[in-house]
C-alpha cells in the first residue's frame, strides 16, 4: 500500500514540481513581455542566475568536490530563505543593468542585449569552473526542511506542495501589481509608449521596473530549480528555455497572470506524457518521441499565433463598477 | 530651432500664446507646425532655443515633466491605447497619484483604492463633457476615427492641464463631431483654459480662433486676429491660395 502511494507521490511531483517551475518562470517572463510588451530574449540566462546564485549560496564553500576550494561562496552555507533572496535580488540587479543601457533606444535592442547577456552568462556557468563546477556541475543544493525529510518521494511530496504554494501566492501578488495603478501604466507602456510618455508617464522607470521584477522572479525559478534537481549544470540554462517559456505564456493569455498556469500545466502535459509513453514505446519509435513532441509543439505554437494570439484565456477587461 | 539631418524643420520661431485664448497655429503642409508641438512638450529636444510656460523653462525636460507642468498636447494621427478600454485610455492620463510608484503599492496598499476611486469619477466626468459616456468600457481600438480624436481631447483633460495643443483636432472628423469638440473646447477655453491648435480648416481656424499665428518654413510669417489675416497678402501668396 505504501509502496503504491510512495510511486504515485513520485509520479505526481515529476509532473507537477517541473510544470509549476515552467509557470513561476513563465509569470517573470509575462510581466516584461505580456504586460509591458518588452521582448526579453535571455529569460534562460536570468533563470540560470537565479539557479546559480542559490546553489553556490546554500552550498557555501566547502561541500563540492567539483568545485576548489575558493569557490566564490560563503564559507559557510547560508540559510535556504536567505539564498533564495539573494538569487531574486541577483536577477533582478542584472537585470536591470541590462536593461538601463537598452531601454532608452528602440524595442529590438533590449532583444538583441538579452540574447547576447544570456550566451554570456551560459559560457561563463561552463567555463568558469573554479566558481561554479562549470559541467561538472554544482551539487550537494539543500531543498527546504532537508534534515527533517531528506530523502525519498515524501521529500519530492512536500516540495511539490511547498512550490504549488509559493505560485499561487506569486500569482496574487502579480495579480495586485499588474491590476494596479502602476500595472496599468505598464499596459499602456505596451499599447504605446510615445503616448504614455505624451500622457505623462516616466516610461523608462515603469520599463525598468517591469523588468527588474520579471528577472527577480525568473530568478526564483532557477532557485526552486537548484533547489529540486540538487545538481546543477549550465546546459539547462539554453534558449529552448527562452523558447518554452513565450510559449507558454501564448498559450496561457498574453497579460493574463492566472492563464499564465494552464499554460504550463497543459504544455507540460505534452512533454511529460511523451516521456513516459517513451517506455512503451519500441526501440525506434523511442528515439523519435523527443523530437515530435517538439514539432507538436512548434505547431501548437504556429497555431496559436495565428488563430488565437491573445492566448486560451486573454487579458480581462477592466470594468469598475460606475458610481 | 529643430533640425533634422540639414534640414531645419523650425527655425528662430519666436511665438507666444495668450492665457485663456484659442490660439490657431496655420501654414502649408511641411511648416513644421507639428515639429513645433513636439518640441514644445518635449517629445523632441531642440537643438537652439527657449520655452516659457507660466515663466518655467521647459526646454531640456522629459515629456512628463512638462505634463506635470500643465501643459499636453493631442497627437494628429490619435495614438489610443488600443487594448485598454476607453475608461483606462483616461485613467492612465490621471496626474500621478497613489499607486502608481512601486513603493505605494508596498508600504500604502490602503490608499490606492481610494485614489483609484477619485480617478475613476473623475474619468466619468470627463466622458460625460466630451459624450464618450456611451463607450466607458468599449476598446479604443473599436471607436470610429472621430470618435477617437474625441478621446484625445478627453485623455488630455484628465491631466488637468492648464494649456492643450490641440494637433488638428477635427480633420477628418464629420460635422456633427466637429461641433462637439469644438463646443467642448470653447467652454473649457471660458473656464480659463489656453488652447493651441494645428489646424487646416480656414472655417474652423477663422470663426473660432481669437489669434491666428502663420508659419512658413518652419519661421513665423505673421500673426494677427482673423480679418488681419485673411487680408494678409503673404499669407495668401504662401498659404491660402489665390
Amino acid at each position: 500500500m505504501s509502496d503504491i502511494l510512495e510511486f504515485v507521490i513520485l509520479q505526481l511531483a515529476g509532473y507537477i514540481v517541473p510544470a509549476t517551475l515552467l509557470v513561476i518562470i513563465a509569470l517573470g517572463l509575462n510581466v516584461q513581455w505580456g504586460h509591458t510588451g518588452l521582448f526579453n530574449a535571455g529569460v534562460a540566462a536570468f533563470v540560470g542566475v537565479g539557479a546559480y546564485t542559490f546553489g553556490m549560496m546554500s552550498t557555501g564553500s566547502y561541500s563540492n568536490p567539483g568545485v576548489s576550494w575558493y569557490h566564490w561562496g560563503p564559507g559557510m552555507p547560508f540559510d535556504i530563505v536567505t539564498s533564495a533572496i539573494l538569487a531574486m535580488a541577483a536577477a533582478g540587479i542584472l537585470g536591470a543593468l541590462v536593461a538601463i543601457p537598452t531601454l532608452r533606444l528602440r524595442a529590438d535592442y533590449l532583444a538583441i542585449a538579452t540574447l547576447a547577456f544570456a550566451e554570456i552568462v551560459r559560457l561563463i556557468l561552463k567555463n568558469e569552473r573554479r566558481l561554479t563546477g562549470g559541467d561538472q556541475s554544482l551539487a550537494f543544493i539543500p531543498r527546504p526542511f532537508e534534515p527533517l525529510v531528506s530523502r525519498g518521494p515524501f521529500s519530492d511530496g512536500l516540495f511539490m506542495l511547498l512550490i504549488t504554494l509559493m505560485m499561487l501566492g506569486l500569482v496574487l501578488v502579480l495579480d495586485y501589481l499588474t491590476r494596479s495603478p502602476f500595472g496599468r501604466n505598464l499596459h499602456a507602456v505596451r499599447e504605446d509608449e510615445e503616448a504614455a510618455l505624451a500622457l505623462g508617464k516616466d516610461t523608462f522607470r515603469l520599463k525598468l521596473g517591469a523588468f527588474a521584477i520579471g528577472c527577480a522572479v525568473m530568478g526564483l525559478a532557477g532557485a526552486l530549480l537548484a533547489s529540486f534537481n540538487r545538481v546543477i549544470v549550465p546546459d539547462i540554462f539554453v534558449p529552448l528555455t527562452t523558447f518554452t517559456a513565450y510559449v507558454v505564456v501564448i498559450l496561457g493569455g498574453v497579460g493574463n497572470n492566472r492563464g499564465i498556469i494552464l499554460g504550463g500545466y497543459v504544455f507540460y502535459l505534452f512533454t511529460w506524457t511523451s516521456q513516459q509513453m517513451k517506455a512503451y514505446l519500441p526501440f525506434e519509435w523511442a528515439l523519435r518521441v523527443d523530437f515530435l513532441n517538439q514539432i507538436v509543439i512548434g505547431l501548437l505554437l504556429i497555431l496559436f499565433i495565428l488563430f488565437r494570439p491573445e492566448g486560451v484565456m486573454p487579458e480581462k477587461k477592466y470594468i469598475p463598477p460606475s458610481r | 530651432m529643430k533640425t533634422f539631418g540639414g534640414i531645419r524643420a523650425v527655425d528662430r520661431c519666436s511665438l507666444s500664446v495668450r492665457p485663456g485664448t484659442i490660439t490657431g497655429l496655420i501654414g502649408p503642409n511641411g511648416a513644421g507646425k507639428s515639429t513645433l508641438f513636439n518640441v514644445i512638450v518635449g517629445l523632441y529636444a531642440p537643438d537652439e532655443g527657449q520655452i516659457y510656460f507660466n515663466g518655467q523653462r521647459l526646454d531640456g525636460l522629459p515629456p512628463y515633466s512638462i505634463v506635470r507642468k500643465g501643459l499636453i498636447k493631442t497627437f494628429q494621427i490619435p495614438r489610443e491605447l488600443r487594448n485598454m478600454t476607453v475608461l483606462e485610455n483616461l485613467m492612465v492620463a490621471a496626474p500621478a497619484g497613489a499607486g502608481e510608484r512601486l513603493t505605494d503599492l508596498i508600504i500604502r496598499p490602503w490608499e490606492v483604492p481610494r485614489a483609484e476611486r477619485a480617478v475613476i469619477d473623475r474619468a466619468e466626468e470627463v466622458l460625460e463633457i466630451v459624450g464618450l459616456r456611451a463607450l466607458r468600457d468599449e476598446y479604443a481600438k473599436n471607436l470610429s476615427g472621430g470618435q477617437k480624436k474625441l478621446l484625445e481631447v478627453a485623455r488630455a483633460l484628465m491631466a488637468k492641464p492648464r494649456m492643450i495643443l490641440l494637433d488638428e483636432p477635427v480633420a477628418g472628423v464629420n460635422p456633427t463631431l466637429t461641433q462637439r469638440i469644438l463646443g467642448v473646447v470653447e467652454d473649457l477655453r471660458n473656464q480659463g483654459m489656453t488652447f493651441f491648435l494645428v489646424e487646416h480648416d480656414m472655417d474652423v481656424v477663422m470663426s473660432r480662433c481669437e489669434w491666428i499665428i502663420v508659419m512658413h518654413q518652419g519661421r513665423r510669417l505673421v500673426e494677427g486676429v482673423a480679418e488681419a489675416i485673411k487680408a494678409n497678402a503673404s499669407v495668401i501668396d504662401s498659404y491660402l491660395g489665390g
